[in-house]
């Protein structure tokens, strides 16, 4: 067997739903929002979280918000495609882009990471993120305010100073005269950040965070580290590794001058960092840059093999919050000479680590005994792997599992309405939030194709992505005692309507901002073939809607209807294109033909659960239509969908709109006869054994078809409150809740 | 300071111990304003390790010291010490434990005082007798006067000389070894010729100088041939140099990731000759050993530069004497085949991707052997090939065999014997083993580096991806269909064969005579 380059997946030896190994019963699967301002190098703070996520990505949902994450990084550690990634804006910078960075830059992101079961969130400043719940590990207060705020490099005359906002890669330059001023907002700020729980990587960095935020941080979960797959090689006396970034708080410059003390001893420095060129240059000063070597971008493969041989792991960083370096080198046998000072000192012993103070003279001085006495070398390299199978990446990852789930559970308990199952069929009406600012503009007689209205809302003709229209919407939604509404998202060749997404977005916002039971449950109208708008909308729905605590569930998953013409009918190359970005949601096609008898699958697959009509007047003529929406009813059932779905509809009148496609249609013009036609609809629904899960409304809003029910001048209320006793009926026959 | 600041350098290219053991060291001007300290530091020629080929080192301050100084190695029953006149001994450190040596290796070091940094070192062989000292020269064929290569067809100006200038000059190295081969070329055609390196193999130390030299010795008439495969500080001398014409021949400098695990010494050279390789486009005359070279030549020297890929000249790295004219017969086997690869023990070569494929082949074919030929400074490379053949790989004990280095004759009998050569060498400039096994008649299985299929010159049998398996799976095969193994070597040979005869060393003549400048635009 070979040691590749790129680690393998961990697979996930648990059921989805199986209690966890810590006690804490599993809410099953969890969508995670992974939140971390890069992900795109090896540090320890990346480590930490790659490691996690390599042990859960096959029993949770996770998306990584970053502003650059490596897919070459994650591939080689063993992260699969199914971890979903998503940007967020990039730092800024330029004058005050410090500032900035710490204060407008997470409001930012905010807007930008979607909803999610629960927030994992790694490094400063993401504990300033308002999302919620959060479980935080800043590993690290920001040390350019606290422990490190006087360290900073003044260069040239002094005017400006080089400042490290870890982990940005790269420094920012500030104006000497306002810096203190820019740190003391910084700090007033940086303090207001509350997670709902914030986890250390080590006790040293649990005291530093309690001091900054006061408030207890008592929980510590140390870093783990792989004690399998090191590579056994005789001991190079003469070679010893260093592993870090280098910025001047790691105190590479100690190491250099260390070696510069010893006679033969060589440093492999492993790591990037703005300091690379100093350091070389000091080596050249110290005569040494023949024994000194700068080593970026290894695999894991190469760091092993250097690890393997090495005489010992130097560190001597300035308290490093832990340390995860440590542990490796400890895994691969090696001992440590390291400054006493740091969270790794939490896991060293004098059996395997010399903890000394940070003067490159005893460094010499240990690295100079190891080359002389190899068997004490062999010794303390034993005693540390020995130590090290006490810290591993699974218990890290367990334990950081554990408290995700207790967020989660503890922020369901504040939201009882959400456990709820449902009792009763659902009902559901379709939305269109397409119309623009007033009469004349989009679909209000924008054009007379398919833009004619021939009846007046009583709103007037409004702006359906204006919060007073939705607000006004929501509360005739809640009137009519409506479960979830549908706001109908259409996508054509250019992407998925913009107005429309913008709309939702406004939709869902306000309905969690009045705490509104209702639901919302996007449906999809694909017009054209583009898979990649399709997947476009599929990614902005999962990212943004999809978890957000209104939006309407079915099965564990979000609801996901579909207009369907049939025109994507048996067109196997579309759904193997969207099988990805779809995997995660309930569909349900709301038709314009009937379910294919016992042959579904043929045209769709198992793609969908439901399947009802869109428009159920339009199917036959009015004698047959108990007929043929029983059979459509049980058609869907007969192909194997669990999601029973049926439709009631008050009306239909396209013959106003001037479309020669709809020109030969049969059934164009379908009486409401003051009700009536709506009424058989209902009984015909209240009537189904067994009952359905869902009953969804065409319309409340479709003025150019003349099926809706929203309140006009000319109809009143009528409709709606035909519609509140409907719901009232169901409610009645079927018991109450979600 | 001088270009090349503090330097100690002997005035002999060795020294005897039956005459007294006396040596003398120039120290140049810096040395006297220099902070530095003189160390005489004595190994075993055949064991310079430390402490166990270690005789000892002698600390004299050079304060106080003239631009020459004398002093005297003297000792016996393995123990030695050395004195220098008028120097004050400052610190030493003497083997306790006897040292027995046939000879020695001398070395005057300058050591920064504050840093202990070295400044500059120089060695030079030591022996008990001329005797010794005779032998050990012997150990390079000094017969310059028999023709072995190419007639020139031309007559340099009289009093002109041939410089040929490279990095180090060993003999089991290819670069060394052509180096020689070109100043033997040289010399036979009654071309006056010298040979300057920074480092040499001792045997040759009185034949090869150092290129501090090379200001004081190039006349305007002569011409420098620069050999460029690593990095170089006498690069910067010699395109200071005003003489008749300066010709670069570029070998290709290693991808340093391929090194930089083992040798991350090695590495960091290669990583400063990329960066060197630019100031080649300041020469008059440009060649490569292939085409591949000539590519990452031309990337080097960058868009804004006067050479284009069709001035520089392709010349074969080696120079031979003859090309046979058919391959020796052999008798292909059917099971049991021997797979033999050549080359330096660098990571580079990608050896474990060797063993990986003849671990493959061996759930094929288990009585095969796969046969290394090469030896390299490298224990670390070594101590891993091992973990991977032993641990990783679990090949059983006695199928690979570790040759080290051999002589010519015994890796042609080993060439003779094998079924088939393998190759997984990631980065070359001609890599010359294929064109020796292809003219051996073996059949060559490689991964298809650029320069290797350019030297396999579309013969062979190339592998694009490292998946030993199948890779395994397509050798077995081939080695069982005795026809198309047949073609296969057939075509190899003509290849080979062509390719050998233009190896006479005229492709370096015609560097260096008058004719048709390949030179840049």
């Amino acid at each position: 067997m070979r040691l590749a380059a790129t680690i393998p997946a961990i697979p996930d030896p648990r059921p989805a739903n199986a209690p966890d190994m810590t006690g804490t019963p599993a809410p099953g699967r969890l969508d995670i929002g992974v939140i971390i301002p890069l992900l795109n190098k090896y540090g320890g703070a990346e480590r930490y979280l790659i490691e996690c996520l390599r042990r859960w990505q096959h029993r949770h949902d996770i998306t990584i918000y970053a502003h650059s994450i490596s897919d070459s990084l994650l591939t080689e550690h063993g992260i699969g495609p199914g971890v979903r990634r998503a940007p967020l804006s990039n730092y800024f910078s330029g004058e005050h882009a410090m500032l900035l960075n710490g204060t407008l830059l997470p409001s930012i992101w905010r807007g930008e990471i979607g909803r999610h079961d629960v927030y994992y969130a790694h490094l400063w400043p993401t504990h300033l993120i308002d999302v919620d719940p959060m479980v935080c590990i800043l590993h690290e207060p920001l040390r350019l305010l606290y422990d490190l705020r006087f360290d900073q490099d003044f260069l040239g005359d002094g005017s400006v100073v080089q400042a490290h906002l870890y982990p940005k890669p790269s420094y920012d330059y500030l104006a000497a005269s306002t810096l203190e001023a820019e740190l003391r907002a910084l700090e007033r700020f940086d303090r207001i950040g509350s997670p709902l729980q914030m986890v250390a990587n080590s006790a040293q960095s649990a005291r530093q965070l309690s001091a900054v935020f006061g408030r207890t941080v008592d929980t510590v979960v140390h870093p783990g580290v792989d004690i399998d797959g090191f590579i056994d090689l005789p001991t190079d006396t003469n070679l010893f590794v260093a592993i870090g970034q280098l910025w001047p708080h790691k105190r590479i410059n100690l190491l250099i001058e260390a070696v510069a003390l010893t006679d033969s001893a060589q440093l492999a420095v492993i790591g990037a960092g703005p300091q690379a060129e100093r350091l070389r240059l000091m080596a050249e000063r110290l005569g040494v840059d023949d024994r000194v070597f700068f080593l970026t971008d290894l695999n894991n493969r190469e760091l092993r093999l250097l690890l393997a041989r090495a005489a010992a792991l130097l560190f001597a960083p300035v308290r490093e919050p832990f340390g995860i370096v440590v542990l490796e080198g400890m895994a691969a046998g090696r001992p440590i000479i390291a400054v006493d000072e740091g969270g790794y000192t939490e896991v060293c012993h004098p059996d395997y680590a010399f903890l000394l103070p940070p003067y490159p003279a005893a460094f010499a001085e240990k690295m100079m005994l190891l080359q002389r006495d190899p068997e004490l070398g062999r010794r303390m390299g034993a005693a540390a792997r020995h130590a090290a199978t006490a810290h591993t990446w699974q218990h890290c990852a367990d334990r950081n599992e554990q408290l995700l789930v207790e967020a989660c559970l503890t922020a369901k308990a504040a939201r009882p309405e959400a456990a709820r199952q449902q009792q009763r069929p659902l009902v559901g009406i379709q939305y269109f939030m397409w119309y623009g600012q007033g009469h004349g503009e989009a679909h209000w007689n924008d054009n007379p194709v398919h833009g004619y209205v021939t009846e007046k809302p009583l709103l007037g003709f409004y702006d359906s992505v204006q919060g007073r229209t939705i607000e006004h919407h929501l509360s005739t939604f809640e009137e009519m005692g409506l479960d979830f509404v549908i706001p109908n998202l259409h996508v054509d060749e250019s992407g998925p309507n913009r107005r429309e997404q913008a709309g939702i977005r406004n939709l869902l916002a306000i309905a969690e901002r009045r705490r509104s039971d209702l639901r919302v449950a996007i449906q999809l109208c694909p017009y054209g073939r583009s898979v990649a708008a399709v997947n476009e909308a599929l990614q902005d729905i999962a990212a943004h809607q999809a978890s957000h605590p209104n939006y309407l569930q079915h099965g564990g998953k979000p609801v996901l209807f579909w207009f369907w013409s049939g025109a994507l009918d048996a067109n196997w190359e579309f759904f193997a294109a969207i099988a990805e970005h779809a995997a995660r949601f309930t569909h349900v096609a709301l038709g314009l033909r009937l379910p294919s008898g016992t042959g579904e699958q043929l045209r769709t697959g198992a793609f969908f659960s439901g399947f009802g009509p869109f428009s159920p007047l339009e199917l036959a003529d009015r004698d047959n239509w108990e007929k043929i929406w029983d059979v459509a009813y049980r058609d869907a059932e007969r192909n194997g969908m669990t999601c029973r779905t049926a439709t009631i509809s008050p009306g239909y009148d396209d013959t106003a709109l001037r479309d020669s496609r709809r020109a030969g249609n049969a059934f164009r013009q379908i009486a409401r006869e003051d009700g009536a036609t709506y009424a058989r609809c209902m009984s015909f629904v209240e009537a189904l054994d067994p009952p359905p899960h869902f009953v969804t409304v065409s319309t409340f809003n479709e003025f150019h078809e003349n099926s809706h029910i929203e309140p006009t001048l000319g109809m009143g209320t009528h409709y709606v409150d035909m519609t509140a006793q409907f719901t009232a009926r169901l409610r009645s026959r079927h018991g109450g809740g979600l | 300071m001088s270009a090349y600041g503090a330097v100690a350098a002997f005035q002999h290219p060795d020294l005897l111990l039956e005459g007294g053991g006396t040596f003398r060291l120039s120290l140049s001007a810096d040395v006297l304003a220099s902070d530095v300290s003189l160390v005489i530091d004595v190994y075993d020629l055949d064991d310079e390790t430390h402490p166990r080929g270690h005789l000892g080192w002698w600390k004299f301050p050079t304060r106080g010291l003239g631009t020459t100084v004398s002093g005297r190695i003297t000792g016996d029953a393995g123990h030695l010490d050395v004195t220098l006149d008028g120097g004050e001994l400052a610190d030493s450190w003497v083997n306790p434990e006897p040292v027995r040596f046939t000879g020695l290796s001398v070395a005057a070091v300058l050591r920064a005082k504050t840093t202990n940094a070295i400044v500059s070192l120089e060695r030079i062989p030591a022996f008990a007798s001329a005797a010794d000292l005779a032998n050990f020269r012997g150990r390079w064929n000094r017969d310059l006067s028999t023709p072995a290569f190419a007639l020139a067809g031309f007559q340099p100006p009289a009093g002109s000389t041939v410089h040929v200038v490279a990095s180090s000059i060993v003999q089991r190295d290819a670069v060394g070894r052509l180096c020689l081969d070109v100043y033997r070329l040289l010399r036979q055609n009654g071309i006056d010729a010298t040979l300057h390196a920074e480092h040499c193999a001792p045997e040759l130390n009185d034949i090869v100088r150092h290129p501090r030299d090379l200001a004081a010795t190039v006349g305007p008439d002569d011409q420098v041939l620069f050999f460029a495969s690593t990095f170089d500080p006498s690069l910067e001398v010699v395109t200071g140099l005003r003489c008749r014409r300066k010709i670069a021949y570029f070998h290709r400098v290693t991808d340093p990731r391929l090194l930089r695990v083992f040798d991350p010494e090695l590495a960091m050279t290669c990583q400063k000759a990329l960066a060197q390789t630019a100031r080649l486009g300041d020469f008059d005359r440009l060649a490569a050993n292939s085409a591949a070279s000539v590519r990452d030549l031309i990337a080097a020297l960058g868009p804004r530069s006067r050479w284009h890929a069709d001035d520089i000249a392709v010349v074969p790295p080696r120079l031979l004497a003859g090309v046979p004219d058919r391959p020796p017969p052999r008798s292909p086997r059917t099971s049991g085949a021997r797979f033999i690869t050549v080359g330096r023990l660098k990571s580079n070569k990608k050896l474990e991707d060797v063993l990986a494929l003849f671990a493959a082949y061996l759930a094929l074919d288990a009585d095969a052997e796969c046969w290394i030929v090469g030896s390299g400074d490298g224990k670390a490379y070594r101590d891993y090939l091992d973990w991977v053949e032993r641990t990783e790989l679990g090949i059983p004990a006695g199928r690979v065999h570790w040759l080290g280095s051999i002589d010519d004759d015994e890796l042609a009998r080993r060439y003779q014997s094998a079924d088939a050569y393998l190759c997984m060498s990631e980065h070359e400039g001609f890599c010359l083993p294929l064109h020796e096994a292809m003219l051996h008649g073996l059949p060559v299985f490689a991964y298809a580096a650029d320069a290797v299929i350019e030297t396999l010159g579309g013969q062979g049998l190339c592998f694009e991806t490292k998946e030993f398996g199948p890779a395994a799976a397509t050798i077995h095969a081939r080695l069982g269909d005795p026809a198309r193994l047949a073609r296969m070597v057939e075509g190899q040979f003509g290849h080979a064969a062509k390719l050998a005869r233009t190896m006479d060393g005229r492709g370096f003549l015609d560097l260096l005579g008058p004719g048709a400048s390949p030179g840049g635009r």
